[in-house]
């Protein structure tokens, strides 16, 4: 029985696969549509980049409350260590953490756009680097700001031993010695990271902030307090402005092409 | 016709039967047949095997798609029509190349047979020409010969040419031919190149797709597997139609055992036997069977992630398929560990019930007993796999005989304790990990045998000289009493106030009179020195926080506990996260919580503890910070600030009644009732009080936490947990605890209450939580399992005081309790197989003392090893914040420069000598750090295990052989100098010797001299080349680029090294 039934399975798949084979007389090689050539060559795909706009924002920062005491005198002792850092100063070295222009017009204040561009926007990177002088033993600028991938190059003015210790939390640390010899250093962030520090190991005073951001709408405030936010496409934006000592705060912001947009902030001292 | 013969019965109706039973017989045989065809397994690999298909077959398209879209492709596809166009077009040329070839290649064999025949000729001739000449020499026949011979030979060279024409023609024809061939070659083998992808996908379709086999093969369906139906191909259709069938045929009943589809899969450990009583076996898993994809990556639940096997982008985008498949298809969430052949625990040599437990050869759900993590689980599997789940017999998933159940996926990390008892951080077993840190943390092993901890010292403070500490005898009664009232989150658990003694609290007030007074009496006096300077307590609070004491000790008011605690709705990786969170807090309060120190003792005691622990306790893992006189005065004056007192809790006082009959309770068992009452008549309070202090101190077992005097060699009380894990379920009492399902308004629901389920995880648990719930009737809830009716519960076992139930309370959260079952499930009594532990080297063996011995002192607290611990950090940024006027960011960021170094490569990084020496007395290396690397009171044997802990962990030769002697000409060693003063500028902030660089020593770095005594000389090396790759946030930066190293540079670095170990 069990034979038979095992004769007859294979009689009818033999059946079948011949009927199957018999379906089978096409020519046995085909291949592929042959897909059209691409009109524009793959690479200028690649590159593309999100557009910008003709929309900015610009502003002033303001300090409220008590001014900060200078502190020349200790910053001036601190640094006495080494001649080449009062050297690089013409008056008395000033603590660079809080910097007030006459008016209480805060500088060194990063201002930037934190929601409301597209997340999957690229934008160019600028092929120019930020530049960082270490000169009288400060970082100058003290704050800076660059999108990710763009060269960041530190220079070294004062000629003297110096280290450039950045302490991100998402893009690698880095820390490299400048002795005198070596005048530039320059360094790529890849990942975007608002905002981290920077420090000299040798000249604990020496600090400064590095903002990495995806997009290039950012900017720093001068000794006047202002900032400017250019290129802007329309649209409804948050944006931030950060100081080392006084926090961040936020405003969101509408804006339309062609016209500036003014918006202010005061940060206060707690 | 003979006449019937009598009978009994008749024919016919026994032929009726007879019919009827046959043919129930022939159905009940159908029957079996279609139960044994249709096994449940059956169906999961049918449902795994259409996933696979419809998986596979989404990133065939997805695949193709992409291949279509490349531009690249693209131009190699239309790169390579083009050739054969060529080809085509010159098509004549092409042919007639080739037909020339053919004719050269007949000329050729032509010629060349014709040269191979005239050539055979002349050899001939000239053998026998030869012959004659060697036997004969030269005469008239030679002559002949010779002449012969030069005709044939003149014969053959007449062909050379010709040969030789044609095979320069046939090479010529062929080059002509081979750009067009190699251009050919070279875009199919391009265009095969970007398809691999695809082509992958492609074989793997034809292997499980039922329609895409190749029992009826079809060219379209070789080339184009999806596509063809759309431009109906017919062969295609009827192959596919064939291989469908051919796959149903072959899985067929009967026919299925020559070569099925589907079929039961298993692994056999060989060496890993089974013993089921009577024979021994080799362990047979065929857990593989329906759980298909457990090895598979492609497989993950984006749920079990948490190991970060999978890159967030494909994480994120991971399809519906996964997502809804069934638990049994998901992978192993730890592929990287087990499984894989490249992983420590490979299942061809592990098999699956080695670790998990459970009847590995079964192959439906309850045979090889699954259990349940939880009661929703339960009522889940119930429904899924047709189990009764409100029938009378609640424990289906028992099989009744199989004394090892499968784990519940919550303990399952049990079953590495059996292998990896002598380790102490478990790589992949954090939740056992935690339990072990949470059996030494509550000293478990100080009332239960466990033979791992049998060599440790007691977990809690000696009470030799307890009335030099604590001079209020009140607090102490206070403290016995409750002690959780005082300091919310120390280890000394609670006796009172439980379930089974909260109705008798004057009793309880009488018995801690006795414990204290028991104490007290006892204590023998500390000599304690005077304060010398007047401390202050701003200045203690700025040390307590810059010292390191915040490594060990927290001051915290505030309960934090049940943020970190379990919820239901964990996943296993928010889960792992908390255990993780959980170690680190259990490493900062390593030591007691401070609040309250000033009022429990004298700021006296406070400083003479402070300045040598060891003199108030010898045995104490409290370590000597070598503090100054002044810096132990302003710690002191620090610490009495902190005055939290208990907030309920006051005992009553002595009471010499009740006191009478604890007493005679005690008294009766050794004599007879009127002696009791006479000598009890006779006992002063005191007597009383010392008589019962010190049975209760042995009732209770508190010599196995403190060392008490009059106890020194008194047996633990608790049972021995050694081998806990495997002890038989039905030894447990379970007493009259009953579980119940309970609606949203606290009632319970109807038919839900019965007795707990007896599993011995279950009862762990609850013990753990409320330690005397077997002497109750408290109902368990089945949900949070947890006490239901804490309020309500009544004692209702007949006991006597002794023999109630006596364990503490500990009141450990559901996070710990679970870490701590895991722990006990896995005290088991099996022997680990010698191949598959770690190997017993001195080697391993010192590992893992060193890592008990990093954990019994909490290394972990300050320093990161083996990637654990640096717990103090956050305590470091706190300080830079508050105490050092940094601000948040900036001191998040520099928190790794002045935290302790982690010792991750220390073994690679410090002699031995040198070690063992800082070990003994350390000294400071890093002038910058205010935090203190204290003096532990190890013994000989502890150094000497740490010494080699570290070498070994590095896979260091120990001891370690100084074998790099710098030898230098002056040249070289004013150059090397040179190097390091003028061009690298290193004393810019490195100590050299007596030689200080400027400016504060905050900014200082380690004195070179010390080099040569503490590192090794090719660890200076790589640090030079790369500090931070040694250590993260280190100051010390580099002057290499480690990727682009020249020549010159690594001279540099040799001789800087050498110079450094140079310096004197």
């Amino acid at each position: 029985m069990k034979t038979r039934f095992v004769a007859i399975v294979f009689v009818v798949t033999a059946i079948s696969i011949l009927i199957g084979c018999g379906g089978s007389d096409k020519p046995t090689e085909r291949r592929k549509p042959i897909p059209k050539r691409p009109s524009t060559s793959a690479s200028t795909i690649r590159t593309a980049t999100a557009s910008t706009g003709t929309a900015s924002i610009i502003g002033k920062i303001t300090f409220e409350g008590k001014a900060p005491k200078k502190w020349t005198k200790s910053l001036a002792e601190e640094m006495a260590v080494e001649s080449a850092c009062i050297a690089g100063h013409s008056d008395d070295p000033v603590s660079d953490s809080i910097v007030l222009g006459n008016d209480k017009q805060l500088a060194n204040v990063f201002v930037h756009i934190t929601k409301g561009i597209p997340n999957n926007a690229k934008y160019a990177i600028p092929s120019a680097p930020v530049v960082i002088d270490q000169k009288g033993c400060m970082y100058r600028p003290h704050v800076v700001g660059a999108m990710a991938g763009q060269e960041i190059k530190i220079l070294n003015s004062d000629g003297i031993m110096h280290n450039v210790h950045a302490l991100p939390s998402k893009n690698a640390e880095f820390n490299k010695a400048m002795p005198k010899t070596k005048k530039t250093f320059s360094h790529i962030f890849e990942e975007a990271e608002p905002i981290f520090p920077i420090k000299c190991d040798v000249h604990p005073w020496m600090g400064g902030y590095i903002g990495i951001l995806n997009h290039p709408f950012f900017n720093v405030t001068d000794i006047d307090g202002k900032f400017e936010i250019r290129d802007l496409p329309a649209g409804t934006y948050d944006v931030e402005a950060w100081h080392e000592k006084l926090g961040t705060q936020k405003q969101t912001v509408t804006v339309v092409d062609g016209k500036p947009h003014t918006l202010n902030f005061t940060l206060s001292r707690s | 016709m003979a006449e019937q013969e009598e009978r009994y019965y008749k024919i016919s109706l026994l032929n009726k039967w007879f019919a009827i039973s046959s043919i129930i017989f022939v159905l009940t045989l159908l029957w079996m047949f279609q139960d044994d065809y249709a096994r449940k397994w059956k169906e999961y690999q049918r449902e795994f095997r259409q996933l696979e298909v419809d998986k596979t077959k989404d990133a065939y398209l997805d695949a193709e798609a992409k291949l279509l879209s490349q531009a690249e492709y693209a131009e190699t596809m239309y790169a390579l029509d083009e050739a054969e166009h060529t080809l085509d077009d010159k098509y004549k040329k092409v042919e007639e190349l080739k037909a020339q070839i053919a004719e050269k290649e007949a000329d050729n064999f032509r010629y060349t047979s014709e040269y191979q025949r005239r050539k055979s000729l002349y050899d001939e001739i000239k053998y026998l020409y030869e012959e004659a000449i060697a036997h004969h020499g030269e005469h008239h026949n030679t002559k002949q010969l010779k002449a012969e011979m030069q005709d044939k030979e003149k014969k053959m060279n007449e062909l050379v040419p010709k040969m030789q024409s044609t095979n320069q023609n046939l090479k010529d024809l062929r080059d002509e031919l081979k750009p067009y061939e190699a251009e050919k070659k070279r875009l199919e083998k391009e265009a095969r190149a970007l398809m691999s992808d695809v082509n992958v996908l492609k074989s793997k379709l034809r292997k499980v797709d039922p329609q895409l086999t190749s029992i009826g093969d079809n060219a379209d369906l070789q080339n184009d597997i999806y596509e063809v139906d759309k431009r109906g191909e017919f062969g295609a259709t009827i192959a596919r139609a064939i291989n469908t069938v051919g796959n149903q045929i072959r899985d067929l009943p009967v026919l299925d055992l020559s070569s099925p589809y589907y079929k039961i899969d298993q692994i056999v450990v060989p060496d890993v036997i089974e013993d089921l009583n009577f024979s021994r076996v080799p362990k047979v898993d065929r857990c593989t069977t329906c759980h298909l994809g457990i090895q598979r990556k492609d497989y993950i639940h984006e749920d079990d992630n948490g190991n970060g096997l999978l890159d967030p982008e494909e994480d994120r985008n991971q399809d519906d398929l996964l997502q809804t498949m069934k638990k049994p298809f998901r992978a192993h969430p730890r592929l990287d560990l087990f499984l894989s052949s490249d992983s420590p625990h490979p299942i061809d040599q592990f098999g699956c019930s080695s670790c998990h437990a459970g009847r590995g050869r079964g192959t439906s759900f309850s045979s090889v007993v699954h259990k349940p993590s939880s009661h929703q689980q339960k009522q889940e599997w119930g429904e899924n796999h047709n189990y009764p789940t409100k029938n009378t017999h609640p424990d289906w998933f028992t099989l009744h005989h199989w004394q090892r159940p499968m784990f519940p996926t919550k303990y399952a990390e049990a079953g590495c304790f059996k292998c990896h008892s002598g380790e102490s951080e478990i790589d992949g077993g954090e939740k056992l990990t935690l339990g072990l840190a949470l059996i030494e943390r509550s000293g478990c092993y100080g009332c239960h045998n466990i033979k791992k901890y049998e060599e440790r010292k007691p977990v809690g403070p000696s009470l030799t000289k307890v009335a030099s500490k604590i001079k209020d005898e009140n607090w102490t009664r206070n403290w016995i009493k409750n002690p959780a009232d005082f300091r919310h989150n120390t280890w000394m658990p609670k006796f009172y106030d439980l379930l089974n003694n909260r109705n008798t609290d004057e009793r309880n007030d009488q018995e801690v009179h006795a414990i204290t007074h028991y104490l007290y009496q006892n204590s023998s006096e500390f000599e304690m020195a005077e304060i010398p300077i007047k401390g202050d307590a701003e200045t203690g609070e700025t040390l307590f926080n810059a010292l390191g004491c915040m490594g060990c000790h927290q001051i915290s008011p505030e309960s934090s506990i049940e943020s970190t605690d379990f919820t239901s709705n964990d996943t296993d990786a928010q889960k792992r996260a908390k255990i993780e969170a959980h170690r680190n807090t259990m490493r900062i309060e390593q030591g007691p919580n401070l609040i309250g120190t000033g009022v429990k003792t004298s700021p006296r005691w406070v400083y003479n503890w402070l300045k040598d622990p060891t003199q108030y306790n010898p045995d104490t893992r409290m370590p000597d910070l070598r503090l100054t006189d002044k810096e132990a005065a302003d710690l002191t004056a620090y610490l009495v600030t902190l005055r939290q007192t208990f907030k309920k809790t006051n005992v009553k006082s002595l009471n010499k009644e009740i006191l009478s009959t604890i007493t005679e309770e005690f008294l009766e068992g050794s004599k007879s009732e009127a002696a009791v009452k006479s000598e009890i008549k006779e006992m002063s309070s005191d007597q009383m009080l010392a008589f019962t202090g010190q049975k209760l101190i042995s009732h209770y077992g508190c010599y196995g936490c403190h060392n008490i005097p009059g106890f020194e060699s008194q047996k633990p009380v608790g049972v021995d947990l050694t081998y806990h894990g495997s002890k038989m379920t039905k030894k447990l009492d379970f007493g009259s605890v009953q579980e119940a399902v309970y609606d949203q308004n606290g009632h319970i629901k109807p038919k839900s209450l019965k007795h707990l389920n007896h599993t011995n995880y279950s009862w762990f648990r609850q013990k753990l939580l409320n330690p005397r719930i077997w002497d109750t009737n408290a109902i368990v809830d089945s949900n949070t399992e947890r006490i239901a009716n804490l309020d309500d519960a009544k004692v209702v076992k007949l006991k006597k005081f002794t023999e109630k139930t006596r364990m503490p309370n500990f009141g450990f959260s559901d996070l710990e309790t679970e870490a701590i079952v895991t722990a006990l499930l896995g005290f088991v009594n099996e022997e680990a197989l010698s191949s598959k532990v770690i190997p017993r080297t001195p080697e391993n063996v010192y590992v893992e003392r060193g890592q008990s011995l990093a954990r019994e002192y909490n290394c972990t607290g300050c320093h990161l090893l083996e990637d654990k611990g640096g717990s103090i950090k956050p305590s470091i940024t706190n300080w830079l914040v508050h105490f050092e006027g940094r601000d948040q960011n900036e001191a998040q960021a520099v928190t790794n420069s002045y935290s302790p170094p982690n010792l991750i490569g220390e073994g690679q990084k410090v002699q031995t000598d040198w070690l063992y020496s800082f070990f003994r007395e350390p000294m400071p290396i890093r002038p910058w750090l205010e935090i203190r690397m204290p003096t532990f009171n190890f013994t000989e044997e502890q150094v000497n295990a740490l010494v080699r802990y570290f070498s070994y962990l590095d896979q260091q030769d120990f001891p370690f052989v100084d074998d790099v002697k710098p030898t230098f000409t002056k040249e070289e060693y004013t150059n090397a100098k040179n190097l390091l003063e003028q061009e690298f500028q290193c004393l810019k902030c490195h100590i050299k010797g007596n030689q200080m660089p400027g400016g504060s020593p905050a900014n200082w770095a380690p004195n070179l001299a010390m080099a040569k005594e503490r590192l090794k000389p090719e660890w200076i090396v790589q640090w030079l080349l790369d500090p931070q790759k040694l250590l993260p946030g280190t100051k010390m930066p580099s002057y290499f680029d480690p990727e682009n190293l020249t020549t010159e540079e690594q001279d540099q670095i040799h001789a800087l090294r050498d110079y450094i170990l140079a310096i004197e």
